[in-house]
């Protein structure tokens, strides 16, 4: 286990060392995803037990995902502003709010699309063990980062939990 | 705050590190000879000890010295558990091949002794070291710079669909719930973008009557 973790972990470097394309190049202002990206690869390296190959694949799935958030995060929030010059006119140009709706209203289901497209392209790459631990992983994740981000933005509120005992695979 | 990189790079020594007398020597094969270059490109401390290693005299090298292989073999464990800071392993390591061994034995004494005293130097520049376990291998989300932690929520966003945020079964306990009922802010666009650009108290309000129904 300790070998395979530790190859888990050289994998991870490597996504590090490697990653080069699009909005991930290291700019300062990108760094916080660059680390929660390696923080993420690596913590998904070894819940699942990836080899190097796959989790540089996981990365740049992962990294692909990211990518997509970002850009439809930035499309949604132009959507908004123009939702509210849209507005605020009189009379209300209906047509053009109607289209406005359903721009603001795709790029919020693609948002919401995005954890089933990585999902099925890491289907891809995994065994169906893999995918069952991901499967689980996933909201331990999720509660974890909760968690520590309130304890963060919420100093006192709630004393640190013991970790949760692994699950048997 | 802990580094990501910083753990990830002194993980790398940590493994990486008692393979640098092999690499040394050229007993390494392709994979794990490219694995180490790899590595050593990046990390000035593993430069400096491999140039070490390598500033083996040559009259080391050419001295006859006579040793068992069991003498070789231990020397080799010695140096390995003093870099690990591991116990003795019940099973020792594969010999080499007869043909090769008086080489190998001869380059392995000469830079034995510089490898103690070069991987001291080494441990102490890399210590403390992170622990080799499943969970304690990678910094708790807690230990993240808190950029790095917002970035990870948004990361984990795009791999978990919403659906997930009310895990089943023993996840599913009272201290999670109440995270959810006070911490919706968390998994919306609105926070998120509202923790990115610092929005400021009347905005705050104007989000959270909208999201209560207040707004008019």
């Amino acid at each position: 286990m300790i070998r395979s973790t530790s190859y888990l972990v050289t994998a991870s470097v490597l996504a590090l060392l490697t990653r080069s394309s699009g909005v991930a190049a290291q700019s300062p202002e990108n760094r916080p995803r660059d680390h929660a990206r390696t923080f993420l690869v690596v913590r998904l390296a070894e819940a699942l037990d990836l080899s190097d190959e796959k989790a540089l694949q996981m990365s740049a799935i992962i990294r692909k995902s990211d990518e997509q958030r970002h850009q439809l995060r930035q499309q949604r929030k132009e959507a908004e502003a123009k939702l509210r010059e849209a507005l605020a006119k009189t009379p209300v140009d209906q047509a053009a709010l109607t289209k406005l709706v359903a721009d603001a209203n795709g790029f919020d289901q693609q948002l919401a699309l995005l954890p089933e497209q990585s999902f099925k392209e890491a289907q891809q790459i995994l065994t169906v063990e893999q995918q069952a631990k991901l499967i689980l992983v996933r909201p331990e994740l999720q509660a974890q980062v909760r968690r520590a981000i309130r304890r963060r933005f919420e100093p006192g509120a709630d004393p640190p939990r013991p970790a949760p005992q692994p699950q048997a695979p | 705050m802990v580094d990501p990189y910083d753990i990830l790079n002194r993980w790398h020594c940590r493994r990486l590190a008692p393979r640098l007398v092999d690499f040394a020597e050229g007993a390494l094969d392709m994979p794990a000879r490219a694995r180490v270059e790899r590595h050593v490109e990046t990390c000035a401390r593993c430069t400096e000890a491999l140039a070490a290693l390598r500033d083996v005299p040559d009259a080391l090298r050419d001295s006859a010295v006579t040793r068992s292989e069991d003498f070789w073999q231990q020397q080799r464990q010695d140096i390995m558990r003093a870099i690990r800071h591991q116990a003795p392993k019940a099973s020792p390591r594969p010999l080499r091949p007869p043909a090769a061994a008086w080489r190998g034995g001869l380059v392995a004494v000469a830079t034995a002794l510089l490898a103690v005293a070069g991987y001291r130097v080494l441990l102490r520049s890399h210590a403390p070291l992170p622990k080799v376990s499943k969970h304690a291998s990678v910094a708790s989300v807690d230990d993240l710079e808190t950029e790095t932690m917002v970035a990870l929520s948004e990361l984990v966003s795009t791999l978990a669909p919403q659906s997930e945020l009310m895990p089943a079964g023993r996840e599913l306990d009272a201290q999670l719930a109440d995270d959810i009922a006070r911490s919706p802010w968390i998994e919306s666009p609105e926070t998120d973008d509202a923790l990115a650009n610092d929005l400021d108290d009347a905005e705050w309000e104007r989000r959270d009557d909208l999201s209560s129904g207040r707004a008019g």
